[in-house]
This record gives C-alpha cells, structure tokens and sequence, in this order.
C-alpha cells in the first residue's frame, strides 16, 4: 500500500455529517475566504486551471477551462452540481455528502464565485434523501454564520445555494437533462451547440461540475495549485481520486488515492483484499457498466484518466466492479444492458428502441438460445446506436455488448454450444449459495 | 383533493425558484406525500397551483420512477438487482422477501399494505450489497439474517396498522437454508 493520508475523505467508517465548527477547525472554508477577500474570479479560475483538476463525474473535462467557457456578461448565471449518482457501481458522492457537506458547500460557493453565479443549485438524486437533508442543514448552518447568503463574509457577493431532488432518473446525472429536469421539463438531453456554459439553465451561462470535481476546489484555493500538483501524475492527471470498488472483492468501498499511483490490481488485492471467492479475477468494469470492461490481461494498467484510455477504456467515475473467474460474463451484460433499457429517455430512436433489442439479445444468448449470428447483430446494432444519438448514454449503452463480445467471444459460444448457461448458479460454484460467515457467499460477505 | 397543507407546501415552492415551472416536480412530490400516489385530478391540482398545463404536470409524473400514477403499496419495498448487487445475491434476496411476505415481486398484498419491486436502478449502496429501500430507507448489508428480521420487521407493522387480518407470511422462508436456487427473472 502507498503512503498516502486521504483529504477528501478523511475520516474513514464515520457515519455522521461534519460540522460547521469540525470542519473550520480542520481549515475549513479558508479557500471560501481566501477567494473572497483576495482573489478575482479571474484569479479563481486561473488557479484551478494550473491545478490540472479534471472532471470527476466521468468525462474528465479539465474544471478551470469549463469555468472560463462561462462569458462575462451581465445578468443572471448558474453553478449546478450534479448530484444525480446513478451510475451502477458508483457511490462515492453520496460519502462525500453524507459526511463532509461542507467540503461540498465551499466548492460550491468557490465555483459559483468563478463564473459569477449568485443562484447555486445542487441537483441531487431523490433517493439520497440522508445526504439531502444533511446538506440542507448545513446550507443553514453555513448562512446563518454568514458565510453565504446576501453579502457573504461582508464582501458584497451574494450566494443562495439551493437543493433540487431529483425523482429517479439515471439521464438526469446528463448535463443537459439536468438542466432539463431542473426547468421543469421532461429531462431529455438537449441538443449542443449552444453548450451550457452559454446556454445552460434558463437558457442563462451555466457551469455544471461533478459532486467530487468541487469537493477538491477548497484545496487548491486554500493550499495553491503548486501543493495539488504534488498529488498525482502531473500535469494531466494530478490530484485525489476516489476509487469505488465493489462486486466480487473482499473489502469493497470507496478508496481515495493519488491519481495514476495504484494499478487495478493493486487496488483489488492491497486494498480489496482480493476476490471474495478467491477465484481469480476475469475483468473489471472500470467505469461502472458504462466503459469498456478491462480483462484480466490488462490488470496492470495504472488508475488514471490517460492510462486506461490507452487500455482502450475509460476511467470515468472510478466506479470499479470486479468479476471474478466464477461470474458469467453475458449475464453481467445483459444486467448492464437492462439498466440502459430502463434508463433511456426516449428521445432519440436509436437508443430508445436499440436498448431493448440488445438486452432481449443478451438475454436469448444467456439461455443458450440463439446463434452465432446474433454476435454479429449485436455489434452492427451497437453502430447504428453509438454516434448516433444526443447523449452519451447511448454510446454508453454499447459498451457492455461491443467490449464482452470483442473480449469474451468463446464465453458466448459456450453458451450456444451448451445450449445454456456454463454458470448456472451466478458461477459461485457448488455450495457457495450457502449461508456462512453472515454471507450470501461463502466467506464472501463484507464487514 | 389536496389538503390546504400540500396546497401551501406547493406554493411555497413556487415562491423558491427563479422560475415557476421548476416547481412541478417538487410539487408533484408533496401531492404523492399527502396521497400515496398521482392520481389524475392530483397532477391537474398541483398544475393549477404552479401554472403551467396539465399535460406538463403529466410529463413529469409519467417519467421519473419515484413518482407513481397508479395506488401501490403503503410500503414499499424496492431491491437493487443491478450488477453489483447481483454479485452478491441480490435475486436471493429478492425471493427471499417474496416468500417471507408471500407475495411476487411486482405484486402488493392484498392489504395494500406492502409491495415488493425488484428493479434495475442502481441506488448507491454497492459496497453494502445486497440492499433494498424500505420506502425511503435505505436497508444494506442484507445477510440471511438481516433479511429475516426485515420481514420480521415488516410483517409486525403490517399487522399493525391492518385491521386484526393475521397475513399468512412465513417469517424464516426456506429459501434461506442454503439451497443452490437462482431466481427467475434475471
């Protein structure tokens, strides 16, 4: 294991909510006050672009850079945080508002300096109703010391920070939709250009950033961009990353690390604690299930936004499932593909109706049902989805099928060989359905 | 249908937000809160009340999965049978609560007291899989004997607030003795 003391998670196993007073006394919000008292915005946005901060969210879009596409004009603008998690697989936000609402709160209030927003809105996924309540409290305990409201810390900006719940939509965590959803508009993606740093909410300049992206903003306020280079591979991958880590592992939960410090091997066995079957590993989503899954060849490929680019996938949230030898790998697509079929908007066609064909498919080739020509009609369908549509969730759809099929060919012919599944019971192996340790597998379950 | 309550609920979230139709959607949720679901007039009334057209109140109500247009359950019981979950037996889960109520998935008992919903969103909780919502409580780490003493917990309140109807369910479902069983329905 690296030597490294988390920042953005700092308090391990904790389950209740940072306060105002916890988190000043820790240097909280000297970043806000740093900004406020001694910086432009300008100043703002050209520390945060020499930090190297990329987008945590999944795209990995460099933060300053998205804040300078906002124009300086007059009139209303908007700083949205996108809080819709939703992504299989991914939990990371979720720990960083239910525990340090404040760490939010003061990126929040930072960005929203930035491009000159006095209206802030954290959109959030209506099922995080712990993490909503607790940032609401804290917007309260935060205004009432005067750290935002109308003439925040008497420096004459005024800052309203307001909680949007969101009602069940994975489109939602789409910028677009967001903005849609937050109009109160169906949340179907718009179509860019106009992007929303021109047009965003109300038709008005918008920054929309990632839960985890703003998290790490007061850091580099407070401690200068210089210090966050420290952390990670500079210059294109520096900085903390939190690494949710979940399926057939040991020890699953979040793990912030330096980007670019661990591979995913060493993050599964050093930190993990290796597969919870003891089976050997067969690949890993790295992104959740919307990025190519990496095979077991390719364990050795460093976390961080350019190496497993150059693995032919993508980082994305660092939302990391772990398949084991024993897990059938066209069940584990045909779930992936489900959740695309549920959570397409509707919108463009391709998706909307390619989603569902792709998952029956799987479905068909799971049973042992079909034949090898299906293989064939799931990836030439892939292509007619992927480009083809307004938002990523459609190119992301294919990933599940286009990547399994490229990379397990054999598991997929097994099946039709057979006639059914080589896995039949989820491929824990005989006996290991039985009740031990407290846990569905044996010594599988988590503490 | 709305009580003056949900009606001032509802104006007080359009008074919050820069424009008024992005209230519909936290409007809708204090109407289902009052309710238990969106039954027409509800959408037309929480329309009325923000000012936008019935048919943009009904867009919203008919797409996001939290809000419902038809009665269900007085309690819900929702399990994740997404990827990470299903790693970890989440169909086992799943059948488990079904036997334990005596109820499909999909179904409500006949008391609308609960029902049960297997689903293919994600809800956050993968590092404490299995999980289920119980409303809007999130229940993690469902062990077999977790399990068993959330239908327990269940079938208390059940019996509770039902009118002296003893439900059939069996609290220990056989399905958790350690037999090789997959679920139907992946």
């Amino acid at each position: 294991m690296i030597d490294y003391k988390p920042i953005l998670l700092p308090h391990p196993g904790r389950t209740t909510p940072v306060s105002l007073e916890e988190y000043r006394q820790k240097g909280g919000y000297r970043g806000w006050e740093k900004a406020l008292r001694e910086m432009s915005p300008d100043d703002v946005i050209e520390e945060v672009k020499a930090s190297g901060l990329r987008g945590r969210g999944g795209a990995g879009f460099p933060c300053g850079a998205k804040w300078g596409f906002v124009p300086r004009i007059e009139g209303p603008k908007y700083l949205c945080c996108n809080a819709d998690e939703s992504e299989p697989g991914t939990f990371k936000d979720r720990e960083i508002m239910e525990i340090e609402p404040h760490m939010l709160l003061e990126g929040v209030a930072i960005a929203s300096y930035a491009i000159g927003a006095n209206d802030a809105f954290i959109y959030i996924r209506g099922e995080y109703v712990t993490a909503a309540d607790g940032l609401e409290a804290a917007i309260e305990e935060a205004t009432r010391a005067g750290l935002f409201g109308a003439d925040a810390l008497g420096k004459g900006f005024d800052l309203r920070i307001h909680v949007f719940r969101g009602a069940g939509a994975y489109i939602c965590g789409e910028e677009t939709a967001l903005l849609e959803s937050l109009e109160g508009r169906r949340p179907m993606p718009r179509s860019r250009p106009p992007f929303p740093a021109v047009e965003g909410l109300y038709r008005r300049p918008t920054a929309v950033n990632n839960v985890e992206t703003l998290a790490n903003v007061p850091l580099i306020l407070a401690n200068g961009s210089a210090w966050y280079q420290t952390i990670g591979v500079p210059p294109r991958n520096t900085g903390p990353k939190i690494f949710c880590l979940s399926g057939r592992v040991k020890r699953p939960g979040n793990y912030e690390l330096p980007l670019g410090s661990v591979t995913f091997r060493e993050l599964i066995d050093q930190y993990g604690g290796g597969t919870s079957t003891g089976a050997p590993v067969k690949g890993v989503l790295p992104a959740g299930a919307s990025a190519p899954i990496i095979t077991a060849d390719r364990l050795d490929t460093r976390l961080d936004y350019d190496s497993v680019q150059e693995a032919g996938s993508m980082l994305g949230s660092a939302s990391l499932i772990v398949l084991d030898e024993t897990v059938c790998i066209v069940r584990a697509a045909a779930l992936m593909e489900e959740f695309f079929r549920h959570e397409s908007c509707g919108k463009c066609t391709p998706c909307r109706e390619g989603t569902g064909w792709l998952h029956d498919i799987l479905v068909r080739l799971e049973g042992g049902r079909g034949s090898e020509s299906d293989l064939e009609l799931l990836m030439s369908l892939s292509g007619e989805i992927s480009g083809k549509v307004l938002c990523a969730l459609g190119d992301f759809a294919t990933s599940p099928v286009t990547a399994t099929v490229r990379g397990f060919r054999d598991e997929y012919l097994q099946h039709l060989e057979l006639g059914r599944c080589p896995y039949p019971d989820w491929g824990s192996g005989a006996g290991s359905w039985e009740l031990g340790d407290g846990g569905w597998q044996t010594g599988a379950h988590r503490g | 249908m709305l009580t003056p309550e949900t009606r001032d609920k509802i104006l007080t979230e359009v008074e919050r937000y820069p424009q008024r139709r992005t209230a519909v959607l936290p409007a809708l949720k204090h109407a289902q809160a009052q309710i238990g679901w969106l039954p027409p007039e509800a959408i037309g009334e929480v329309a009325d009340l923000v000012g936008v057209s019935h048919a943009a109140a009904n867009e919203l109500a008919t797409f996001y999965s939290m809000l419902r247009t038809r009665p269900g359950g007085r309690t819900r019981v929702e399990v994740c049978l997404q990827l990470p979950c299903a790693l970890a037996g989440a169909e086992r889960l799943l059948g488990a609560l079904a036997e334990g109520l005596g109820i499909r998935p999909g179904e409500a008992t006949t008391d609308g007291a609960i029902e049960l919903i297997g689903t293919p969103e994600c809800f956050g909780a993968c590092h404490r899989a299995p999980m289920c919502r119980v409303n809007d409580d999130y229940r993690e780490h469902l062990t077999p004997e977790a399990t068993c003493a959330l239908i327990e917990e269940l079938t208390a309140d059940r019996r509770r607030t039902t009118d002296g109807r003893r439900p059939r369910a069996r609290h220990s479902p056989s399905s958790l003795v350690g037999r090789p069983a997959r679920a139907e329905g992946a």
